[in-house]
C-alpha cells in the first residue's frame, strides 16, 4: 500500500448531496482546499438519479483517482442476510462501473437479521465462527471490487470491554486474507475511551496500524444511561478537541495513511453558524496533517 | 421466521430481548437463561446493562423488524 505523490495524505471530506452540505462546503471546495472525498454510494440507491451539480463533484474527483466509496449497509456480520447480501451486491456490481474508485470500504458489525431488515450496527463475539462468516461475506466484496483495494471501518458502539479490546484483532483477521485495509475512526476510538474508560492511545495500539488507509474524523453526542454518560457517534456536531488530540497523536502511526476524511452529517449543516464551524473544523484537521508531515 | 444458525439466532434473539424488554439487566437475564445461546454466554455476561440501554435506543431508531 503506497501513497500518492502529495507530501501528506489527502485531506478529504465525507461528501451528502444536500443542498446544506453543498453550501457549508462550498467555500472549501472553491478554494481548493479538498484534496479528496468520501462517497456513501449505497446511501443513493433506489433514490433516483444523483443532482447533476452533485454527480459533477464526484465524476471530477473520481477522474482524479480521489474518489473514495464507503459502504453503510452490507452488514458484513450478519449470519441470515443472503437475501440482503445478492441485492447489495448486484448493486454493488453496477456501481463500481459508475466510477473508478480508489477504494472501497464497510462497516465491521451486523445491521440486518432473520428478524430485523435493518439496524444500527452492532458487534459480534470474536471466534472462528465469526471469522468464517465475515470472511466470507467480505470475500464476496473483494470479489466484485477486483483491483480496487477494500476496507473496513472500526465500530463505535460496544457492548462491554471485550468488544473494545478484540475488535482490532478481529478486524485484522478479516482483513488479512485480502490485504485489506484499516480506516480508523478516531470519533469511534473516542467513544469508547469515554464509555469503557480505556485511554485512546491504548485502543489504538490493539489494531494493525500498518493496515491504516484512511482515518475518520467526526463529532458526536452525549446521553446519560443508568446514570453514566455515553458517547454516541451521531455525527451531528462539530469535531471535539479530544478528537483532535487523538488525530495528532494517531498520524505518523500509520505508515500507510492515503487519506483523512472529516465527517458530518448534512442534516447537522443547515445554520451558517453550524456551516461556519464545519469550515473552521476541517481546516483545522487539514492544518494538523500538513504540520505533521512537512 | 425461526434460525437455525446460531449466529443469527444470538443476533435475532439479541434484538428481540433489545425491544422487549425496558429494564437491561432483565434483557441480559433473559438471554443468559437461553440454553439456545449457552456457547454465547460468557460474551453476554460481559454485556454492559448501559449499553445495552443505548441498543435499545439505537433499536428504536434505526431498526425495522420483518412481519411475523
Amino acid at each position: 500500500m503506497s501513497r500518492h505523490s502529495l507530501a501528506h495524505p489527502y485531506t478529504a471530506l465525507s461528501v451528502f448531496r444536500d443542498e446544506s452540505f453543498l453550501q457549508a462546503s462550498a467555500p472549501l471546495f472553491e478554494a481548493n482546499e479538498v484534496e479528496a472525498i468520501e462517497w456513501s454510494f449505497d446511501t443513493a440507491w433506489g433514490t433516483g438519479p444523483l443532482p447533476p451539480h452533485f454527480h459533477h463533484i464526484l465524476t471530477k474527483f473520481a477522474q482524479q483517482h480521489r474518489l473514495t466509496g464507503h459502504g453503510v449497509s452490507y452488514s458484513m456480520l450478519s449470519a441470515a442476510a443472503d437475501d440482503h447480501h445478492q441485492r447489495w451486491l448486484t448493486q454493488f456490481a453496477l456501481e463500481v462501473k459508475k466510477f473508478p474508485y480508489r477504494a472501497i470500504s464497510e462497516h465491521f458489525g451486523f445491521m440486518v437479521t432473520s428478524n430485523y431488515h435493518r439496524n444500527a450496527p452492532m458487534p459480534v463475539v470474536f471466534n472462528k465462527k465469526t471469522l468464517e462468516l465475515g470472511t466470507r461475506n467480505l470475500e464476496k466484496i473483494a470479489h466484485i471490487a477486483d483491483d480496487i483495494p477494500v476496507g473496513l471501518e472500526n465500530l463505535a458502539f460496544a457492548f462491554g470491554k471485550k468488544d473494545v479490546t478484540e475488535q482490532g484483532e478481529f478486524l485484522d483477521a478479516l482483513l488479512t486474507p485480502f490485504n485489506g485495509f484499516l480506516i480508523l475512526d478516531l470519533h469511534n476510538i473516542f467513544c469508547q475511551e469515554s464509555n469503557f474508560g480505556i485511554p485512546a492511545a491504548e485502543i489504538i495500539e490493539t489494531f494493525p496500524l500498518n493496515r491504516v488507509k484512511e482515518i475518520h474524523i467526526s463529532g458526536g453526542s452525549w446521553s446519560t444511561h443508568q446514570e453514566q454518560r455515553i458517547r454516541r457517534d451521531t455525527h451531528d456536531h462539530g469535531v471535539p478537541e479530544e478528537v483532535y488530540a487523538i488525530l495528532q497523536a494517531t498520524l505518523k502511526k500509520c505508515p500507510n495513511l492515503d487519506m483523512v476524511i472529516m465527517e458530518q452529517l448534512s442534516t447537522a449543516l443547515t445554520s451558517p453558524e453550524q456551516q461556519a464551524q464545519y469550515r473552521e473544523d476541517y481546516r483545522r484537521m487539514r492544518q494538523i496533517v500538513k504540520v505533521a508531515y512537512a | 421466521m425461526r434460525s437455525f444458525n446460531p449466529i443469527d439466532l444470538f443476533q435475532a434473539k439479541l434484538l428481540r430481548a433489545l425491544a422487549s424488554h425496558v429494564n437491561a439487566e432483565k434483557a441480559k437475564e433473559e438471554l443468559l437463561r437461553d440454553p439456545e445461546l449457552a456457547e454465547f454466554h460468557e460474551y453476554i455476561a460481559g454485556f454492559e446493562p448501559r449499553m445495552m440501554e443505548v441498543a435499545a435506543v439505537l433499536l428504536i431508531k434505526w431498526g425495522i423488524p420483518k412481519q411475523t
